[in-house]
This record gives C-alpha cells, structure tokens and sequence, in this order.
C-alpha cells in the first residue's frame, strides 16, 4: 500500500514527497530493490535537465580543443569562419562573436570564437551578465539552479558511488538504466556513468541502442567528442531517434563541421518528416554560417509545421526588419504577443517596427510599456532604442538624454557611448566626442563604428597615429567597410614601407 | 675608383684537396654587420615582421646597437604597426649610429610629422634637404604638407610645385590641389590636374577628382567626359560611377543611372549617398514605393543626414503620407539648419496637417535663408493669404514678379501667382484651396 | 574571383611532386636548375636557410625528390646561380653561391673555388688610429675608445669596419684582450653580397659564356669573368642593390636591372653609368625580366608593375594579396612570355602581360619559385612553400594560353548581380491607406506621446544629474582586464589620457574591496601625455569562494568624492588543475 502511494506519488510528479516516502519505505525494508528503484527515479526526474538545449561551450573548451582542426578552412564550411553575410554589417548589427544578431537569446550563440584572438583577449572581455562565458563549463553545465545537487542530504547520499557494484547492477537491465540516470543527472559523475554502461552494454552484448547513445553522452560530456561521434552513429544505425540526431548534430558542431551537421539533419528529416527539433538545429547552423536565407527558409518551415514556436517567429520578425519590411516584421512580433510573451524586448522591438511602418500612433506606446517592463539588463537597450527616434524626429537633446539613460543604466553600453560621440562631434565637442568613442571602443572592440569615427575624428584633426590605430581595429571588426578602406587607403600612404 | 680592373688574385684561395669551403684560416674572422642585411630586407618585403623583429633584436645584440640598418628597418616596421613614437626612437638611434645618411633624418622628420610636430618636422626636412640629392621629391612634398597644416600656404605651395616637377607620384598633386581648394583657387587646382594627367594617365584617382572639380564648377560636359575616360580605364572604379550616374540622373536617364547605381552597390553596399541617389532615381521614375525603400535604407545608414531625410519628406509628401514626410522633414530640419529646402517641405506638410501657425513660421525661415527662391516665395504667399495676412502676401508676390523678370520660373508658379494676385485683388473669401506639389528633386552628389 | 572548373581541373600543369614534408626553408633567388655534371639530366639545386633564424644552412641538390648531395654552409648564401663557362662547348653548368663576402664557385657537384670580393681599404683616420694603438708599446684601450667613438661620430658607421664596431660594442673587460688580438692584423672593411645574376657575354646560343653580375651591400655592381676571376667592370650605384636581372648580350647592347631598398630602380648599360628611373611606391619584392621589353617588378604593396626598357611604366595591376615572388616562364614554342607570381593566400598566378590567365592553386603560400627545365623535362615550376614543402609541376605540352577563363569574368559578374529591393506587400499599402485617412489623428497621438515621452526622459536626467551632482566627462579612459583563473587574478588597467594637453598629476586610483587581499591598494597617477596607454597591474587575492567585487575608485587629489566608480565582478574561481 505505502509502495502504492509512493507510486502515485511519483507518477503525480511530486518527485520530493515520492523520494520522501521512499526513504521512509526503505528504512523498514532496506534491500528491496523495486523502492529503491523508484527512489532513484524520483531523484533524478528533479533535477533532469534538457541537456541538449543547456550547453554553452566555456573559453577553456574552445581555445584549448584537443581535436585540432585545419587552420585554415574553406570558406563557408566551419563555423568559426563564418562566409560574408549577404548583407553588410551596417545593415544588422554584429554581436561579440562576430555573428549577425539573433532573434532570440539561445545557448550557444556567443560561442565559436575566432581562433586568431588571443587567449589574453578571451579572457579580457567582460563576464557580465548579458555576455556571461563561464571559463570552463564542465563543472557547472547540468546544474539548475537550487537543484537538490547543491543540498547535501541528511545522513549522508542517497548512494554511495564509490561502493556501489557496478559489475551487478549493470547485468540487471531493469535497475542498470534507472542507475544510469541517476548518477549522470543527480550526481553529475559522467565517469561512474560511463563504467556503468560500457559494462551494461557489454551484457547486452552491444545491441541495446539506448546505452550506445548514453555512452555517447558520457563521452561527449568527458570531452572525448571523437569516441562520442562512433557511439551515436553506432546506436544510429539500429534505431533512428531524434535525440541521438540532435545529439550527433552538437558533436559535429564541436568538430566545427556544419556540413556534416546539416547533412545528418537532412537525413533525419526523411525519417522524422518536418521535425521541428531538426529544422531549428538546421534553421539555427544556418544562420551561424551567415547564411541567412536558408536559414529564413527553415524558420518558415517551423513555423507552418508549429505556429506558436517562439524562437522561429522572433527570428523572422528580426530577419524582417532588418530586411526593409518593418510591416512584416510587425505582423510577426504581433504574433509573439498574441501568444503571450510579454516583455521589453517584444514592446521595444513594436515600437520600432511601428516607427519604421508608419505606425506612429503606436509607437510612443510600446515604449512606454517597454520601459515600464524593462529591468536592469535590458533598459539601456530600449533607451538606446528611444533615442533613435529622437534623432529621426531631430530632436538631438532628447536624443543626446536617452543616450544618457541608456549608460547611466548600463555604463557598458558600447553602441550608446557611440551615439554620443557623433551627437557630440556635431555639436562641435571634438574633446567630448573623441572620449565617448574611445570609452565604446574599449568597450567592444567587435563594433567597428566607434574605431571608424574615432579615426575619422583623428583623421580631420590630424592625428595621423590615433587615426592609423583606430582604423585598423575598425577594419579588423568588419573588413569589407568601404569607408574604413578608403581612410586606411589615404594613410597608408603616410606610414609607407619606405 | 680610377681603375676598372682591380687585382684581386692575391686574396682568392685555391681549395685545397679536402674539398671543403670551411678551410677559412683565422677564426678572427669578425662578421661583417651588414651581413643579415639583406635577409632582414627579404623577411620584410614579405611581410613576415615577427622573423624580422627577432633578427634585429639579435643583431643589434651582437653589435650593442652600433648597426644602422637593423634600427632602421625595426622604425619601418613600428610605425607599419601603428608605434609612431617608438619607430621615431629608432630612427634616432640609427641616426646616431649613422649621422651622415639622409634617410636616418628623412624619417626622423616624417616620424615628427606623423606625431603633429610640424615645426620641428620642418627644421629637419629643411636639413634633409639640404643634403639629399636635388632630385628628390619626397622631402619636397612632406615639407608641403607640413606648410598646409602650419597654415604657411605660401611656402607649402612652392615646395608642392616644386615636387610635382620632379615626379610622377601622385601624392603631390593632389597635396597641391587640396591646398588650391582650401585658398578657393579652382581654376588652379584643375590646371594641376590637368597638367597632372598628362604625366600620370594611368592615375584613376586624379582623373576622378578632376571631374569632381568639373562638377563642382558647373563645367557639367567636362566632368562628364572626365568619368567617361576613367570608366573607360577601369569599368568598375566606383568613385567615378557615382557622379556619372549622378549627371545623367539629372539628364533624366533614369534607367542608365539606375544601371549604374546597381553595380556600384556591389562594392558598397553601406554608401548613404549610393542609397538616396537610387531612391531619387527610382523617384525620377515614379517607383515612390520602392523610392522609399531606398531613402528608407539611407535614412538607416546615416539619420542625421539632410539629403535623405529631405528627399523622404518630398517623396512622402508626394505619396500624401504627411505625418511621415513631418517626421522625416523635422529630422531634415534639424540636421540641416541652413537648408531652405528642408523648411519648405516642412511648411508644406504642415500646411497640410493644418498646422498653419507651424507652416508660417517655418516658411518665414525658409524665406529668411532664401530669400529670391520663386517657390518659397509663392507658397510663403500663399500661407500667409491663408492666414489673412494678404499685405505681407502681396509684397511677396512683388519680390515674386521681380524674381520672374531675371530668370524664368516654372509654369506652375507663374500659374498659381495668376491665381493669387487675382484671389487677393478680389480680396473675397474664395475658398478654393490653392496647392503646390514641390517637384524639385534634390540630389546629393557624393561627398 | 571564383575559379572556373576549366581552369583548375583540366589543369594546364601535371603534379611531378609533391613532397609536403620536404622541410624546406627557401627565399627567392635561392634555387636554380642545373645540370652539373653534363649529362643532359638537370638537377635541382636548393638553398635550405634551415630555419626563419637562420641556423642550420646547407646547399641541397636534388634529382626529382631525392637528395644526392648536401653541403653546410658556413656564412649565410644569399642567392644562388649557375652560369656557362663556355660556349657551345661544355654542357655542364657552374654553380656560384653568392655567401656573405665571397663567392663559391662549385663544379661537377663538388666544391671548386672561393674567390673573396676584394677588401674595401678602411678610412684613414681608422687606420691611422689603429695604427697608432699598434705601434704603441703599452695598450690604453680608454684612449682607443674615444678616438674611435668621436670617428663614429664624425664619419658614420656605414664607413667603418666591423672591427672598430664590435670593439666599442664589447664590455670594457673584454676589450683588452679583443685588442691584443686584433691589433697586429690588416684592418679592412669587408663587402657583403646582397644579390647575384649573370648576364651573357656575347653569344645567344643555348649554351653561352656569361659574366657573373654581383651586387653589393658597398653599392657596387661587379662584372665578374670566371676564368682567373676578373672584375672586368665596377660600377658605383650608392645603395645596396637587393635584385639584380639582366637582358640581351654585355657585348652589345645587355642591360642590367637594378633594385634597392628604399624602391630605388635603374639600369646600367656596359660603360655607362646608372641610370635612374621614378622610384617605386613601395620596395620591391622581386624582379624579372620581361621577354625583350623590360623588366617586371612586383612590390611590397601588392602592385605589379611593368616598364620598357627606357623606363616607361607600360602598366599597373593591382594583385589580391601580398605577392612574394615572381619569376618569367618564357614559352618561345607559343610565342609566349607569360610571368609567375606567388601572391599569399592566392597561390601562384600566371600572367601573359597584364592578363591574369591561370592560376596554379596550392595549398600553402608559396614562398619562392623556380621555373625551367628539370630531369628531362622542358617546361617545370619548382615551388617551396612556406610550410618548407616542395611542389615541382610540369606544364603539359598540350597547355593552351589562349584560352584565358578570367578575361571576360569581369563581364560576366556584371550581368548577375544581385540587387533586390524588397517588394512592399498588400500590408504596406493597407497602412498607406489608414495614414492617409487618418493623418491629424496619427499625427496628434504621435506626437503628444512623442512630448510625453520627451518631458518625461528631461526629468529623470534632471534627477541623474541631481544624484551625481559632479558629473562630469572623466578626461581619462579606463581599460580594465582581468588575467588569471584565481584565487590570484591580476587586474591589469590601461590609463589613457584623451586631453588636448597633458593631465595633471593629482589623479589617484583607489581599490575598495572587503574579503580580498589587494596589492597595491592605492595607485598614483603620474603626468600622462595623449592618446599614452598607461598599464598599472593590481594582484588580487581571493580569501574565499563567494563571487567577489572590486571596486576601482577614481580620485582627484583635494576632492571628496571619487570621479569614476568602476565595479569588476570577479570571475568565480576555477578548480585547481591537478
């Protein structure tokens, strides 16, 4: 009856009572296995995370990578040297991994470093909140936060790794694979894990595909990505499952193969046709590729196969607005708001479109609700925003006011110092002017607006070596700028080879 | 040397028969200090700056310093690197190892000028000068352009002269033009070129800026054919394309400019000035939609422009969308204080959100910048009849009359002044509401 | 420029070899094909620099891939040649290596001769002070050195001997005995090769006599006849010429081209002196000879350029890249004279007069190539690449120049571009429509809202400004970076000045943190001139594992509130590695 309950308990979802009743069960009975089974299950589906979803790669990963790879790939096939965007970056905004802007925050976009930046440099950028790299991620890469792995349970844990028989229970199908969760979820011990299923997949004579994939886990998780490549195709071959696409699909990412990725992606839509986990990891490898009207073309697939899928939807709107159809763009962040979504960005970003689609008796609207909504991270971002419309609109001191807003909300605000700067250089305050953009280069150095105008300024006052400096780094963040070419032309001629 | 043929049979050594190079004698042989010299050269034409650096550093170990051309090399690559203070310390070293060479001085000086140091720059170029060969033009030029930047025009115009006449670079001819535009002495500047091309053909930049000169000074077939010879070098030189396409736009040939534009949006994709023009071309052509896109675009890319901010309020206006054409044209108006257009289009639109308070007060702006215009003249007038202000209204239709004996006005406005002067003898309340459609078009050649 | 499938795979050139391990490290001028021994069959003679620092040098000579001999080489060779001693007699070739102040004249694959370039006589004041220093019986080297440093002084280190120089570059102990040494010995200044080529003497048969044409780091070019090694000729040209190509016959109307440093280009004629052309823009990279036209010039700043033999520029082509060397492919068969180019990062381009018709792809960049006949085979490339492989190509007999794939690409790129302006959908139109009908509605509501808006922004500024009453723009910019994995970080801040002039000393930095140890705390800021990147490092040490925060204050001396308030969140710390 109490085993019942606990049962109930657990196919309930009130994992922390079920795991109670079950501590309570099995001080009566110690060795039944059916409750410690349950138990283990109650404990581990608590802190189970989507770990396909919840990965970010962490600097020392990318930078000390054991799998070398070719320096100097062709174009358009590696990640890490993205092709030219069809359209320039004064068109959409770069973020600091030199990747056009997303649609929607998700992990992994601020990954693949470029490989030519120094250790120093990685190190160097800021972790805040809004660029946060953890350094390594090993550590804390499955954890959720005030996960029960933080707690220490009375009386010790619940089992004890370092004792536990590996060799038995990994011949006992039944109890093996509810332990393998256990101890890869709750434990996070990926090399107790792996012990346990190479033995188990060893009684079942290699033919479960289930322990292949989770052998692929394991090694994936240990960092031996190759090992894990050989363990998905493998559980591939005998059984198709999304999840073992999805996750040989990050191994090839690792391996910075994104045509390997989204050939595997292809296939797996023939069995599993329009999928919508698979058509975001292509939509997704696309747009880090700069390919933008592939990756378009897979978002609007998603969208017809699930209408309400948030990311495809923000990543059109985004593609849109960028695109000149701001009415577009409109109509699909509108979406967003039918559906619920309720926050800053989405006012902020239907203020612009509004703006810019002649809606203008919206627009002062959906920032004021923005602004209302905003919190610490994001407001600086709507009042940069803010202050756009002020300079369409001429109105440079409130334009010049927003801007203020905006750093005084988020003194790391490299595109508002920017701003500033040319407000101040039309203004005539060249000292101004040159400090505002000095501050937002040294802020993001991945913008090449403020390096531009503070070689321009230096250029017009003279300062040869400021100006030669500056236009370099400019040119370094966005190499085919047309302008940045034609001043690093005119001063190449001063600082000759002879 | 007197002799051609030297003796020098005495210091070759016969090998003897081990068949070996090593059989050098002494071991007091010391190296030469220019003997990584010419490697040094060779990693350095080649761009491979950090061999390079680790040589030097080398090198000026095993001689303390005392070689010239390490020193001088390490400057050349500092300064490719941006160290304008660090290269011009190794320039004085190396001319404190080697005070006899010009080029030690040279480049200390260049080094001072790259810093903002004119003056100094100056006294030693003048040194320089005085001890480099009399053909060089380098020393002529650099000291030109610290004349133009001292304000000491005069000097910097000789020594400009001077250089042209002694190269065919390019470099100070267009220093010497600059400086020409900067004193307002076109005709001078294009007779530079002029006489510039003739030594330097092949020269796409002063072809081009020769033509710009041409614009600039109204000789519209000159410049013309100007951009015609550079295209014809170099069909694909952009900074020639924009102000071809933009003559013929304003000859009406739309879809050649148009043409054009859309090869030169291959290479710069970002030019605001690229945008507004295909938005004015497409304009020309009726295309308003896809006019605004365009403008739209350029807007983007520069906000606090007046050409496109003015051109979307006239598109707009033209469209009859006049709560945009007021956002875009306050913007205009903002960005360009001096610009009578923006407040006309401004008066314009207001007048039609009836704000006509706002309509006169931004004419009487635009009649205060202008005051001879024809079309500010009559929709100022036509305003203030509005505002029953008909006194004020007829002593502009005055000026108007006055305006139309010296040049001859469009149709349209001697067809509206009919309407008026007739409106205000009547002096009745017809309420025939009198409108004019702006359809100037306003170009923004490239900067 | 893409490529098109024409030009790569029915490739005009066969790969011979391939050899990407080969370990080469090879700079232009370095390599020539010869055949030594006279047996028709041509060797490749490569000179191997060992590493980019120069150690380890050896003369190799291969036949196809395989070395058959090798011989260190003491000094460092900076270019190397073969000529004939002979004409129409003795097929086999002579190989001179040009290697520091003398030249090594090998025969049949061995080691024949050392000529040595002749002294150049010290200067006389030298001279005489060493001279001075030799007849006197008791040594004062305190007097040595400052004769000898006021003559630095006075004459410049580009007249005085290498002696003289290492002496004053010793340390005083040493100098004794460097002294005793040296003394008694000849003092001389020693001439360096800089570049090396030969030019025919009278005859165009395949098989000619020819002069060896050596420049010097002394500005000289040297005529050199073989035969008991004559300087035939001197000219003085006052720079060190770093290429040197010739044409036609020294006994008519041969003509050497020159190159220096500072992008100095002319010719000598046989009896006349230099004449000088308009300098280069940048220094040349390498140069060639143009079929009977003149000489091709490739230059530092990724020009290539071509001039008559009167010096006429006849044309200017702009390369993609860096070009690295350049050599000429005569095709008479063809009635050809096309020009190779390594270009970085583009492989090698071939170019028939200012056309670019082929593209030899290659993986690596190639540093210095080689083209002529090889083994058997007429028409070769030798190509060593910068990872120090080696790459030989054969162009097929086959190869057709005419047919050029990239001449008309410019066209074709033309036609396809694309340019597409977004088209506006119904939903545009719609909104048109709805602005038009209600224009004074829309324009009321924006607008009221706009000034809403606006008054609103002005008072929270107002309130910024009331909170931070001193707030003013900081005439110093901070940079700051965090450097280590903890518990010990290094803060590493760059102080820039952005003033017009320079501030004064009475800035202070201030670092505030409770739980962690910081050294130093306080940081005084010295005078600092524009745009000068001051770096001030602040050690950190972490006492515990909570996520810590510094704060970095920015003080003005007499000032009771700091300027500036720079927060850094600590990065938390990483497990020990064990």
């Amino acid at each position: 009856m109490e085993l019942f309950e606990a049962w109930s308990l657990f196919r309930r979802k009130h994992y922390e009572e079920c795991a109670a009743a079950c501590t309570e069960l099995l001080r009566k009975s110690p060795l039944d296995q059916a409750i410690w089974v349950l138990k283990m299950r109650a404990l581990t589906l608590q802190v189970y995370v989507d770990d396909i979803e919840g990965e970010e790669e962490g600097i020392a990963e990318t930078l000390f990578d054991n799998d070398t790879i070719s320096a100097m790939p062709r174009p358009g096939t590696s990640l890490r040297h993205p092709g030219t965007a069809v359209t320039g970056q004064g068109f959409r905004p770069k973020t600091q991994s030199g990747r056009p802007l997303t649609g929607s925050v998700r992990p992994a976009t601020q990954s693949a470093l470029d490989t030519s930046s120094t250790l120093e440099q990685t190190l160097r950028t800021p972790r805040t909140a809004s660029t946060a790299r953890p350094i390594t991620a090993i550590t804390g890469r499955h954890m959720r936060l005030g996960t029960a792995s933080m707690l220490t349970e009375p009386g010790g844990p619940f089992i004890q790794l370092s004792r536990l028989n590996v060799a038995k229970y990994a011949a006992q199908p039944t109890i093996a694979k509810p332990l393998f969760e256990y101890i890869f979820y709750h434990e996070h011990d990926p090399r107790y894990a792996l012990d346990l299923a190479v033995q188990a997949t060893q009684v079942c004579q290699y033919k479960d595909w289930w322990w292949k994939v989770q052998l692929g886990k394991c090694y994936y998780i240990l960092g031996m990505v190759r090992d894990a490549e050989q363990q998905f195709r493998s559980a591939l071959r005998e059984c198709k499952s999304i999840e073992t696409i999805l996750r040989l699909v990050r191994v090839y990412i690792k391996l910075d193969q994104p045509l390997a990725a989204l050939d595997l992606c292809k296939k797996g839509l023939d069995y599993f046709a329009n999928d919508v986990a698979l058509l975001t990891e292509m939509a997704r490898i696309f747009e880090d590729m700069n390919n933008t009207t592939m990756s378009m073309k897979y978002y609007k697939m998603i969208v017809q196969e699930d209408s309400s899928h948030t990311e495809a939807i923000a990543s059109i709107g985004l593609h849109y607005f960028y695109n000149d159809q701001q009415e577009v763009a409109l109509r699909y962040y509108r979406r967003l708001l039918q559906m619920g979504v309720h926050n800053a960005e989405l006012f902020n970003n239907l203020g612009l479109c509004c703006f810019y689609a002649q809606q203008y008796d919206f627009t002062i609207s959906c920032f004021e609700r923005a602004l209302i909504l905003a919190t610490n991270e994001n407001i600086a971002d709507v009042w940069y925003n803010i202050s756009h419309v002020a300079i369409c609109l001429g109105d440079l001191i409130m334009a010049s006011d927003c801007l203020r807003l905006a750093i005084d909300a988020d003194n790391r605000h490299a595109p508002s110092y920017n701003n500033l700067g040319v407000l101040e250089m039309k203004n005539g305050n060249i000292v101004n002017a040159r400090i505002y953009f000095h501050t937002a280069a040294s802020i993001a150095n991945y913008l090449y607006e403020p390096h531009f105008n503070s070689s321009y300024l230096a250029y017009k006052n003279g300062d040869l070596q400021t100006s030669y400096n500056s236009i370099q780094k400019a040119l370094n963040a966005y190499p085919a700028h047309r302008d940045s070419q034609e001043i690093f032309k005119k001063l190449q001629k001063y600082f000759t080879f002879m | 040397m007197d002799n051609n043929i030297l003796n020098n049979g005495k210091r070759n050594e016969q090998l003897s028969s081990n068949q070996s190079f090593r059989a050098d004698k002494s071991n007091k042989k010391i190296p030469p200090v220019e003997e990584k010299n010419w490697i040094l050269h060779r990693y350095y034409t080649r761009h491979e700056y950090e061999i390079c650096k680790i040589i030097i550093e080398q090198e000026l170990e095993k001689f303390a310093g005392l070689t010239e051309f390490p020193h001088y090399l390490k400057g050349l690559i500092l300064r490719k690197e941006g160290r304008v203070q660090d290269s011009f310390n190794c320039f004085q070293n190396s001319y404190e190892v080697n005070p006899r060479n010009v080029n030690n001085f040279t480049q200390i000086a260049k080094s001072l000028f790259l810093l903002g140091d004119y003056k100094r720059a100056i006294e030693i170029f003048l040194q320089a000068k005085k001890m480099s060969d009399p053909s060089e033009w380098e020393i002529n030029y650099f000291l030109g352009e610290c004349y133009t930047r001292t304000n000491q025009l005069e000097d910097a115009e000789t020594h400009l002269i001077h250089a042209t006449k002694l190269t065919k670079n390019e470099n100070p001819y267009i220093a010497l033009v600059k400086l020409y535009v900067i004193k307002d002495r076109i005709i001078d500047a294009i007779d530079i070129y002029t006489n510039a091309l003739v030594s330097i053909p092949e020269s796409e930049e002063i072809a081009t800026e020769l033509g710009q000169l041409y614009l600039d000074v109204g000789d519209i077939k000159r410049a013309f054919q100007q951009f015609g010879t550079v295209l014809a070098q170099s069909p694909n030189y952009t900074k020639a394309m924009i102000p071809m396409a933009y003559i013929m736009q304003s000859n009406g040939e739309y879809d050649v400019a148009f043409s054009k534009y859309k090869i030169t949006s291959q290479s710069m994709p970002e030019s605001w000035t690229l945008w507004n023009n295909i938005g004015m071309c497409l304009y020309g052509k009726k295309k308003y939609v896809s006019a605004i896109t365009c403008l739209k675009r350029a807007h983007y890319l520069n906000p606090l422009a007046l050409a496109p901010a003015c051109n979307l309020g006239l598109v707009f206006l033209t469209t009859g969308q006049v709560v945009s054409a007021t956002i875009y044209l306050c913007g205009a108006v903002a960005s360009g204080r001096t610009s009578s257009m923006a407040y006309l289009l401004l008066g314009l639109a207001l007048k039609r959100l009836d704000d006509l308070d706002g309509a006169e007060s931004s004419l009487e702006k635009a009649h205060s910048l202008a005051p001879q215009d024809p079309w500010v003249l009559i929709n100022y007038a036509v305003v203030l009849d509005a505002q029953k202000k008909s006194k004020q209204a007829r002593e502009l239709l005055v000026v108007l009359n006055d305006v139309n004996t010296l040049i001859d006005l469009d149709l349209q406005i001697i067809r509206m002044t009919k309407q008026l002067t007739v409106k205000l003898q009547a002096d009745d309340k017809l309420s025939r509401p009198l409108f004019t459609q702006e359809e100037r078009s306003f170009n923004e050649d490239e900067v | 420029m893409t490529m098109s499938g024409r030009g790569l795979n029915s490739s005009r050139w066969l790969d011979a070899i391939w050899e990407p391990n080969a370990r080469i490290h090879n700079v232009p001028n370095g390599m020539d094909m010869l055949d030594l021994t006279g047996d028709g069959d041509t060797k490749l003679i490569i000179l191997d620099l060992g590493s980019s620092t120069l150690k380890d040098i050896k003369l190799r000579i291969l036949n196809g891939a395989n070395q058959i001999a090798e011989y260190t080489m003491v000094d460092i060779p900076s270019s190397i040649i073969g000529f004939h001693t002979e004409n129409n007699n003795n097929k086999s070739a002579v190989l001179a290596v040009g290697s520091c102040s003398s030249i090594l004249i090998f025969k049949n694959l061995k080691p024949h001769f050392k000529f040595c370039l002749p002294l150049i006589p010290a200067h006389p004041k030298e001279l005489n002070i060493w001279y001075k220093t030799n007849m006197d019986a008791e040594l004062n080297i305190f007097t040595l050195k400052d004769d000898l440093k006021i003559l630095l002084k006075e004459i410049g280190a580009a007249s005085i001997s290498s002696r003289t120089l290492k002496f004053l570059s010793l340390k005083t102990e040493i100098r004794q005995n460097f002294v005793e040494q040296y003394r008694k010995l000849s003092l001389f200044k020693v001439n360096v090769i800089t570049s090396m080529s030969t030019i025919r003497k009278d005859a165009w048969t395949e098989i000619a006599f020819s002069y060896l044409v050596v420049g010097t780091e002394g500005g000289e070019i040297l005529i050199l006849d073989h035969r008991g090694f004559l300087i035939v000729e001197k000219y003085i040209i006052g720079w060190p010429p770093v290429a040197v190509t010739s044409s036609g016959l020294w006994a008519g109307d041969g003509q050497i081209a020159l190159t220096g440093r500072d992008g100095q280009i002319g010719v000598i004629e046989r009896g006349k002196t230099l004449k000088t052309w308009e300098k280069l823009s940048a220094p040349a990279v390498a140069m060639t000879i143009l079929s009977s036209q003149g000489v091709a010039v490739v230059t530092m700043n990724s020009s290539f350029f071509a001039f008559s033999k009167q010096g006429r520029k006849l044309w200017k082509v702009q390369l993609p890249g860096n070009p690295l060397d350049m050599v000429s492919l005569p095709l008479p068969q063809n009635g050809l004279f096309l020009l190779a180019i390594s270009i970085a990062g583009f492989g090698v381009r071939i170019y028939d007069q200012r056309h670019h018709i082929d593209t030899i792809k290659a993986l690596e960049s190639v540093a210095s190539l080689k083209y002529g006949r090889l083994g058997q085979e007429e028409h070769t490339m030798a190509m060593i690449t910068f990872g120090g492989g080696l790459n030989i190509k054969i162009l097929k007999r086959t190869a057709d120049f005419r047919i050029c794939p990239y001449f008309n690409n410019n066209f074709n790129s033309l036609n396809n571009i694309k340019f597409t302006i977004p088209k506006k959908t119904t939903l545009s139109i719609e909104q048109t429509i709805r602005e038009k009908s209600e224009t004074t509605h829309i324009h009321r509501t924006f607008q009221q809202g706009f000034l809403r808006l606006r008054l609103n922004i002005s008072s929270k500024v107002q309130n910024i400004l009331i909170v931070e009453q001193q707030f003013q723009l900081l005439p110093l910019a901070l940079q700051c970076s965090i450097l280590g994995f903890g518990p010990q970080y290094k803060i590493k801040i760059y102080v820039t000045c952005l003033l017009e002039r320079y501030l004064p000393n009475k800035f202070f930095l201030v670092c505030r943190n409770a739980n962690i140890l910081v050294k130093p705390r306080v940081i005084t800021l010295p005078f600092i001139a524009v745009g000068f990147h001051l770096p001030a490092i602040i050690t950190l040490v972490i006492k515990n594992r909570i996520p810590n925060r510094i704060q970095i204050l920015v003080c003005y001396k007499g000032q009771l509130k700091p300027l500036n308030i720079i927060t850094i969140t600590l990065p938390i710390t990483e497990d020990q590695i064990e």
